[in-house]
C-alpha cells in the first residue's frame, strides 16, 4: 500500500469542561494525497474546524484532550509529536488559512513582515531575502503593485485582498497541505469565486493537498475531490465528490442539499427547506444516532444504536443504519410537508 | 500629524481659560486669613506697610482686573516702551516670600521630575512585568498573588501608605537594627544618606497605585489579545510561544498600557501633592499645597499654570507615541 500524505484515523478530540465532556470530534477518519482536495462540510459546531486545529496542535490542552485515534503526516504521528517538532511543521509543511481575514492579520505590523516571518523561522531566510520573497508571494496571489503594497498595514487592504495575503502567507514555505478553514465565508460572493479560483490555480502549480472546511456546498462541489460530511463531531458520510453529490446516502446530506436555495428547480412560491431543529448538545450525548432527533426517516433502531461508518459502495461510506438499503431514498415530499 | 498637533494645541485654549478663570473665581471668594496678614504671622503689620503691599499686589482691584493682569504678565511677548519684545512669561511675585514665582518653580520642578521619573520606572518595570507574568501564568500562584495585591494596592490611600512606609522603614527598622539600617523619611537630601536613597520611599509611594493599575491593565489586555484571531495565525505560522507573546501579543496589548502610564506621567509632572507633602519633598506639589495654606495666590496661580502646560505637553507626547504603536492611527485609517 502506497503511503498516503495524510492519514486521519479515528481521531477523537474531547473538551473537559465544568458541564461535562464535550465530544467535539468523535472518530473522524480519512486519507489525503498530494494534489487532492478534501471538502469538509457541516453545520457550525459539527467539529470540522476543531479536527483541523487538532492536527495542527492549536487546541489548548487542557481543556482539550485527544482521547484516541491518530493523525499520520508522511508516516509520522502528529499527535505523538512534541511541541517543538510540531512547530517545525506548522506554517511550513502544513499551513492554515482562517475564516476572518479582517482579524487574522496582526494590525500593528506591515504585511511584508508578517509574510516574511514563516520564511525566517522555517527556511532560515535573511530578513532582506524574506521581504523580497514576500513581494513575489503577493504577486503570486494577484495583489497589484506588490513592491509598494508589501510595506502597507492590514487595515489598508480590503477583505478579499487580506484573504489573498493570508493565502500568500500560508504558501510562503510551499506546504504539503493547505488547510482552509471557511476561507470565503466572510467575503463577498464575487470575491469568494476569485479566492477559490486562486486556490485551485495554486494547487495546480504546487501539487499540494487542500483541506477545505466550509458550510458552503457550492464551494465543495466546485473544487473537492473527496467530501467528508460531519455532524455532531462524527463523520456522517465520506466519499468521492461526485458520489456524495449525485448519490448521497445519509439523510443529513440530503437535508443539507435541500436547504440550498436553487433558482433552477424552485419557483418563487416554494419555500426553502431547512433541516428541522438544532444540532444536539455534544455533552453526554444519548446513545443512538446523533441525527435521529432531526431525521424524518428515523426508526426505533436509530434511538438505540449508534450507526458506524459503513462502506456502501466502493470508497463511499455513510453512518446510517439504512444507507444503501433498497427503497431508502431522499423524499422531497417530506420536505414540502415540513415547510407547509 | 502636524495638523493633528495644531488641533490639539487649539483645543488646549478653552481648557486653559476654563481652569485659570475658575481658579481666580475660587480664590476671590475663598474665606480665611488674608494673604498679607499671613506674611506677618502673629505680628500686626503697620497699616501703611499693609496698604502699600495691598496696592503692590493689586489686591484692592476686582478679580477680573487681577485676572487680566495675570494674563498680560503670562504672555511671553510684551510691549516695552512702545516696542514689542520677547520678555518670557512672568508668573508674578510671591506675597509670602517676595520672590519671583517663576524662580520658585524653576527651583522646585527638578525635584518633582526626579521623583516622577523614579515612580514611572517602577511603574513600567514592576507594573508591566507583574501584568505579563500574571497573564502568561493565568490562575497560577503568581497570578493570584498579583491580582490580589493589586486589588489591595489600588484601594490604599496614598498618604496612608506613605505614613506606613515611613513607620516601617524609617522608625521600626531603625529601632530593630539599633540605628544601623533605615531609610530616610523626609526631605530630598541629608548628610546621612546619598541623595538617591531619599527617593526610595516617596518613589514607591507615588508609584504604588499606578503600578497596581498598570499591572491590571497589562494583564487584562494580554489575556484579551491572546484570544484574537491574529494570535492564532501567529501560532499556525509555527512561531514559538515566546515569539507569539513578545512579537505579536505585546505590541498590541501595550497600546492601552502606554496610554495609561503616559497620562500618569503627566499627572505626576503636575506634582504629587500628597506624596510630596507626606515626605516633605520640595517639589511643585509640596510648594503648591504650602502656598494654598499661606493664601499665597500668585504662587498658586503660577503653580497651576505651570502644571497645566506640563500636563498638556505630556498628553500631546502620549498621543504622538500612540501613532507609533498603532499604524491605524498614524494613517488615519479606520480599518473597515
Amino acid at each position: 500500500m502506497a503511503e498516503h500524505l495524510l492519514v486521519v484515523d479515528d481521531l477523537k478530540m474531547h473538551f473537559h469542561t465544568r458541564d461535562g465532556v464535550v465530544k467535539a470530534v468523535d472518530g473522524v477518519s480519512y486519507t489525503l494525497d498530494s494534489g487532492e482536495t478534501l471538502g469538509v462540510v457541516g453545520e457550525s459546531g459539527s467539529g470540522k474546524s476543531v479536527h483541523a486545529l487538532t492536527m495542527m496542535g492549536l487546541i489548548p490542552m487542557p481543556p482539550g484532550k485527544v482521547e484516541g485515534g491518530d493523525v499520520l503526516f508522511r508516516g509520522t504521528s502528529l499527535i505523538a509529536m512534541n511541541d517543538d517538532d510540531l512547530r517545525k511543521i506548522r506554517g511550513n509543511e502544513i499551513a492554515m488559512i482562517f475564516q476572518d481575514p479582517m482579524t487574522s492579520l496582526n494590525p500593528v505590523y506591515r504585511i511584508g513582515r508578517q509574510l516574511a516571518e514563516p520564511l525566517i523561522i522555517h527556511k532560515g531566510f535573511s530578513k532582506h531575502d524574506a521581504w523580497a520573497r514576500a513581494v513575489e508571494l503577493l504577486r503570486l496571489v494577484g495583489i497589484p503593485h506588490p513592491e509598494s503594497r508589501v510595506r502597507d498595514y492590514p487595515h489598508q487592504f480590503s477583505g478579499g485582498m487580506r484573504q489573498r495575503v493570508m493565502i500568500a502567507m500560508a504558501l510562503a514555505c510551499d506546504p504539503y497541505i493547505l488547510i482552509a478553514d471557511e476561507p470565503t465565508t466572510a467575503l463577498d460572493v464575487t470575491i469568494q469565486a476569485q479566492i477559490i479560483e486562486l486556490m485551485q490555480e495554486i494547487q495546480k502549480r504546487t501539487n499540494s493537498a487542500i483541506i477545505m472546511i466550509t458550510h458552503d456546498l457550492g464551494v465543495v462541489a466546485d473544487i473537492a475531490d473527496k467530501v467528508l460530511v460531519m455532524y455532531a463531531g462524527k463523520p456522517a458520510e465520506v466519499g468521492a465528490c461526485d458520489d456524495v453529490f449525485y448519490k448521497p446516502l445519509h439523510p443529513y446530506t440530503w437535508g443539507l442539499m435541500d436547504s440550498i436555495p436553487r433558482h433552477d428547480i424552485l419557483d418563487a412560491k416554494t419555500e426553502l427547506c431547512p433541516i428541522k431543529g438544532q444540532p444536539p448538545s455534544l455533552i453526554d450525548a444519548p446513545p443512538g444516532c446523533s441525527f435521529e432527533p432531526r431525521c424524518p426517516y428515523a426508526q426505533d433502531v436509530c434511538r438505540e444504536k449508534t450507526p458506524g461508518l459503513r462502506e456502501i459502495s466502493e470508497g463511499h461510506y455513510a453512518a446510517c443504519h439504512f444507507a444503501g438499503d433498497e427503497g431508502f431514498e431522499r423524499n422531497v415530499v417530506a420536505c414540502a410537508g415540513v415547510s407547509a | 500629524m502636524l495638523q493633528y498637533i495644531t488641533k490639539r494645541i487649539i483645543q488646549f485654549i478653552p481648557v486653559f481659560f476654563g481652569v485659570t478663570l475658575a481658579l481666580f473665581l475660587i480664590s476671590n471668594f475663598m474665606p480665611g486669613a488674608d494673604p498679607i496678614q499671613m506674611r506677618f504671622g502673629e505680628r500686626t503689620p503697620p497699616p501703611e506697610v499693609k496698604a502699600q503691599l495691598i496696592q503692590q499686589f493689586g489686591l484692592d482691584q476686582p478679580w477680573y482686573v487681577q485676572y487680566g493682569k495675570y494674563l498680560v504678565a503670562l504672555s511671553p511677548v510684551k510691549t516695552v516702551d512702545g516696542a514689542v519684545k520677547w520678555t518670557g512669561p512672568d508668573l508674578g511675585t510671591s506675597i509670602y516670600t517676595g520672590r519671583p514665582v517663576m524662580t520658585i518653580f524653576l527651583e522646585t520642578y527638578p525635584y518633582t521630575i526626579r521623583l516622577a521619573l523614579v515612580a514611572i520606572m517602577i511603574e513600567i518595570i514592576v507594573g508591566i512585568g507583574a501584568g505579563v507574568i500574571s497573564a502568561v501564568k493565568q490562575y497560577s500562584f503568581a497570578d493570584v498573588f498579583v491580582t490580589l495585591s493589586t486589588s489591595i494596592l489600588v484601594s490604599l490611600p496614598v498618604f496612608w501608605l506613605g505614613l506606613m512606609l515611613q513607620y516601617v522603614f524609617g522608625i521600626w527598622l531603625k529601632n530593630a537594627t539599633g540605628g544601623a539600617f533605615y531609610l530616610p523619611i523626609s526631605g530630598a537630601s541629608s548628610v546621612a544618606f546619598p541623595d538617591w536613597v531619599h527617593l526610595i520611599l516617596p518613589g514607591i509611594t507615588l508609584a504604588s497605585v499606578s503600578t497596581a493599575y498598570a499591572a491590571r491593565i497589562m494583564r487584562s489586555q494580554l489575556l484579551e489579545v491572546n484570544n484574537q484571531d491574529y494570535i492564532r495565525t501567529a501560532h499556525a505560522k509555527g512561531l514559538s510561544d515566546n515569539g507569539v507573546l513578545w512579537h505579536h501579543a505585546m505590541k498590541n496589548a501595550l497600546i492601552p498600557v502606554v496610554t495609561f502610564i503616559g497620562l500618569d506621567l503627566g499627572a505626576m509632572f503636575a506634582g504629587a501633592v500628597l506624596t510630596e507633602t507626606v515626605f516633605n519633598w520640595p517639589g511643585v506639589g509640596f510648594t503648591l499645597a504650602r502656598s494654598i495654606f499661606q493664601r499665597d495666590f500668585p504662587v498658586v496661580f503660577g503653580g497651576v499654570t505651570v502644571m497645566l502646560f506640563a500636563v498638556m505637553i505630556i498628553n500631546l507626547l502620549v498621543d504622538i507615541s500612540y501613532a507609533f504603536l498603532d499604524p491605524r492611527i498614524r494613517f488615519g485609517g479606520s480599518g473597515e
